[in-house]
């Protein structure tokens, strides 16, 4: 039923995407557009309503963790497919401090201000992979979530 | 406009708040419930949920500062109209919400405050 090319691109042997649609996040505009432009992308697929939850529940804490962490970056998101399989990839960017100590950051309850340090081990929760790589010394940090649809 | 809205009902608070909240407009909110509670001896607030659709950490966290911050003016917090969807993400989270009572709607937390027939009926 979807009529969204996805197409092989040649840096992934692992599934076929569409384009990647990217949206910046920052203080000005905040997280209404990212939130805006996954939520009409998501209304062209079949999804369940937890699935999709579960997906703008991603989106927030990416886009939150950017806002909070880092000021400003910006948000990637694209529908996968692998066979008849169907999923979503989302990035998300920045060029903040980056994430010192990964696995403690990871660890639910750890937060470097007083948050509650539930986002990426929730994210990890409810995606299937998610990878983190991130530079100390102001290099950023880049996320890649992907999650297939149930 | 701003994302939420506060109804009194006698000595109980019902806050209903929208979709996309932002932060300051939290933080505005809990100042706020926080002046009214305390100066007008409200005992209960209940806050719901029903036209949120993510329950990230980030609310998470200002729900329960809400909480403990309600339970020291003696007032009670009690969250209504998760759907499943919703539900299902906060288990992901792991998110005990220590403090906060969750009802189904605003009727069952009504009773769940011990606010009466009457009351409700004037609004
Ligand atoms: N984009 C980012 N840039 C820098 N540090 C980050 C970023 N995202 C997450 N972190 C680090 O990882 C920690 C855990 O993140 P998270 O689990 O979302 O918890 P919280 O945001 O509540 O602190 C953060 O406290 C922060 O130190
Ligand atoms: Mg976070």
């Amino acid at each position: 039923m979807s009529q969204r090319k996805l197409v092989k691109l040649p840096d992934s042997q692992m599934y076929d995407t569409e384009c990647p649609v990217c949206v910046p996040v920052n203080k000005t505009v905040g997280l209404a557009p990212i939130r805006s432009l996954v939520r009409c992308s998501l209304e062209e697929i079949t999804i369940s309503s937890v699935d999709s939850a579960a997906i703008m529940t991603i989106i927030n804490e990416l886009g939150h963790n950017i806002l909070r962490h880092a000021g400003r970056g910006k948000i990637c998101f694209a529908v996968i497919g692998h066979g008849e399989r169907l999923g979503i990839r989302i990035t998300a960017e920045d060029s903040g401090s980056g994430i010192p100590d990964l696995a403690m950051a990871l660890k639910p309850g750890f937060s470097r201000d007083d948050g509650l340090g539930l986002g990426l081990p929730g994210i990890r929760n409810m995606a299937d992979d998610v990878r983190i790589a991130s530079l100390v010394s102001g290099g950023g940090t880049f996320i890649e979530v992907l999650k297939w649809l149930s | 406009m701003v994302p939420f809205s506060i109804f009194p009902l006698g000595d109980v608070l019902l806050v209903s708040i929208q979709e996309e909240i932002d932060d300051v407009s939290l933080a505005s909110l809990l100042d706020l419930l926080g002046i009214t509670v305390s100066q007008r001896r409200i005992r209960g607030v209940i806050v719901d949920l029903k036209d949120v659709d993510v329950v990230d950490s980030f609310l998470a966290e200002h729900l329960w500062s809400l909480a403990s911050m309600l339970a020291l003016l003696h007032a009670q917090t009690v969250i209504v109209g998760l759907s499943v969807p919703v539900v299902m993400t906060l288990l992901d989270f792991d998110i005990a919400l220590k403090g906060v009572e969750f009802a189904l709607d605003v009727e069952q937390a009504l009773d769940k405050l011990n606010v009466s027939k009457k009351t409700r009926q004037v609004t």
